[in-house]
């Protein structure tokens, strides 16, 4: 009878709950030194449990009213927490700026972690996407991505992303000699012809401003020329 | 030898509990829980189930060291066992420290039993297992080896309720002196801090058997700090159990 009566009393304040508006989370969140400690070592699954609960706020608030206010400063709670938790920066980076539309709360969050790991390339490869798509700030954008395909793991699209910006920001010398290593170098078919589009698209670019203002900078390509594969 | 039968038997009398099994069965079933928790996160799903897994171990595996310390000498006394051992040709040293010995090695059971699950788990969903993984697991055991030597000198002259209480705070305060040795540099006056770097060199140093974020983010483990490490784990233990058996020598059984 008691049992009946509990459950009976749970699904009705279930129901009272459902009908409530999204309750504001977080309210209070502890600052990361002064909660670190007394977490007694297990900062890492506190991280981790905090990142899930933060998915869940993003899936709830997204569903709901579309405001995000605690989100930054629990993912900054969270990579406190933990600093080499690569998720919370990445995901935690997206939703600050696609969902949130807090750009520089994305960048901060990006360069923290890019900061805490200097080793992966992700995080500048972020930053960069950040500063080409978004603020269209292309010299930053080259600096990203130039220090992310440096970095260990990278993808094979990112040096020709490098090439690319060295021309669109006007360093075509650069560009070449990007774009001709990366022909050099290059594991297939698609890529070398890539590469060596690219090649004549700004020798042939340049060839027509010397036409017009004279002798340039650009040097001849150091590609080895081979038919190109497009054309074999 | 006479150590030796009493931590074989020790260790036969422990894995007898039944609320040995049940806490261990609850291990591992949170262990294996992790996997579903991870079904809700977006990314780092190995990491969450190493991160989940070691705290598991190192959660369950305090309770088994404190629930089986606490009563090492007080249910000898309460069953009056130990009137009839000390009638024996066997020294007070040797009891406890075949009793120390004993817990140890059913902790060492227990944290295998749940290190093999862990290993288990991550070597499913990656396709293998790093060996810092291993590593961080021993020195939770390691840990634990420290916790029952805390616990055992405790359950020598108190009661198994406040044995479990001050073995805690001892457990809390070694995890926590280290920051409050920072604490002391950062506010207190002289006094403080030299009250604070007393604490720090007698309390337990917890927080350097720590190498759970070396295991999950396969960061680089110094190996002189870990082998330093196993060193003071013997030693504090070593002095643990001689203060165990410095209280236990004065007690009067008649």
């Amino acid at each position: 009878m008691c049992l009946l009566g509990s459950i009976l009393l749970a699904a009705l304040l279930e129901r009272r709950g459902a009908g409530a508006t999204v309750r504001e989370e977080w309210l209070f969140l502890p600052e990361a030194a002064r909660l670190k400690p007394l977490l007694l070592g297990f900062h890492g699954a506190a991280a981790d449990l905090l990142w899930i609960q933060i998915v869940q706020y993003v899936g709830t608030h997204w569903q709901t009213d579309r405001t995000f206010p605690q989100l930054a400063k629990a993912l900054n709670l969270a990579t406190s927490l933990d600093p080499h938790f690569l998720e919370p920066y990445r995901f935690g980076g997206l939703y600050l700026l696609y969902l949130a539309r807090q750009p520089q709360a994305a960048v901060s969050l990006l360069e923290k972690g890019a900061a805490a790991k200097p080793d992966r390339w992700e995080l500048p490869h972020d930053l960069g996407r950040y500063y080409y798509l978004e603020a269209h700030d292309y010299a930053r954008s080259l600096e990203w991505w130039e220090r992310a395909a440096k970095l260990p793991g990278r993808p094979d699209y990112l040096p020709r992303f490098v090439a690319r910006l060295y021309a669109k920001t006007g360093h075509e010398e650069t560009a070449l000699e990007l774009w001709s290593e990366i022909y050099r170098t290059a594991q297939n078919d698609h890529v070398r012809s890539l590469a060596l589009e690219e090649i004549e698209r700004l020798q042939a670019a340049h060839s027509s401003r010397l036409t017009v203002n004279g002798p340039g900078r650009l040097p001849k390509s150091t590609v080895n020329r081979q038919p190109s594969p497009v054309n074999r | 030898m006479k150590v030796a039968v009493i931590a074989l038997n020790t260790f036969r009398e422990a894995v007898r509990d039944r609320i040995l099994y049940a806490i261990l069965v609850f291990a591992l079933v949170m262990l294996a829980g992790s996997t579903i928790l991870v079904t809700i996160s977006v990314g780092g799903e190995e990491k969450i189930i190493k991160d989940l897994g070691l705290a598991c171990i190192s959660i369950f595996g305090l309770l088994i060291a404190i629930f089986l310390g606490i009563g090492l000498v007080f249910k000898e006394i309460e069953k009056r066992t130990l009137y009839t051992i000390i009638t024996k040709p066997i020294h007070r040293y040797q009891f406890i420290l075949g009793k120390y010995l004993g817990l140890v090695m059913t902790l060492l059971v227990n944290v295998g039993v749940m290190g093999l699950g862990l290993i288990g788990l991550t070597s499913f969903w990656e396709g293998t297992s790093s060996p810092r993984l291993l590593l961080a697991i021993l020195f939770i055991f390691l840990e634990l080896v420290m916790v029952t030597a805390i616990a055992m000198v405790f359950s020598a002259f108190s009661s198994p309720a406040l044995s479990a209480i001050f073995t805690l705070c001892l457990f809390v305060a070694g995890h926590l002196s280290a920051d409050l040795r920072l604490f002391a540099a950062q506010f207190g006056g002289a006094a403080t801090k030299l009250l604070a770097e007393t604490l720090y060199i007698l309390l337990p140093n917890l927080s350097r058997l720590n190498f759970k974020d070396q295991a999950v983010h396969h960061l680089a483990i110094d190996a002189g700090t870990a082998a330093l490490s196993v060193v003071y784990v013997i030693f504090y233990a070593a002095a643990l159990v001689l203060a165990a058996v410095a209280i236990f020598q004065r007690r009067d059984f008649k």
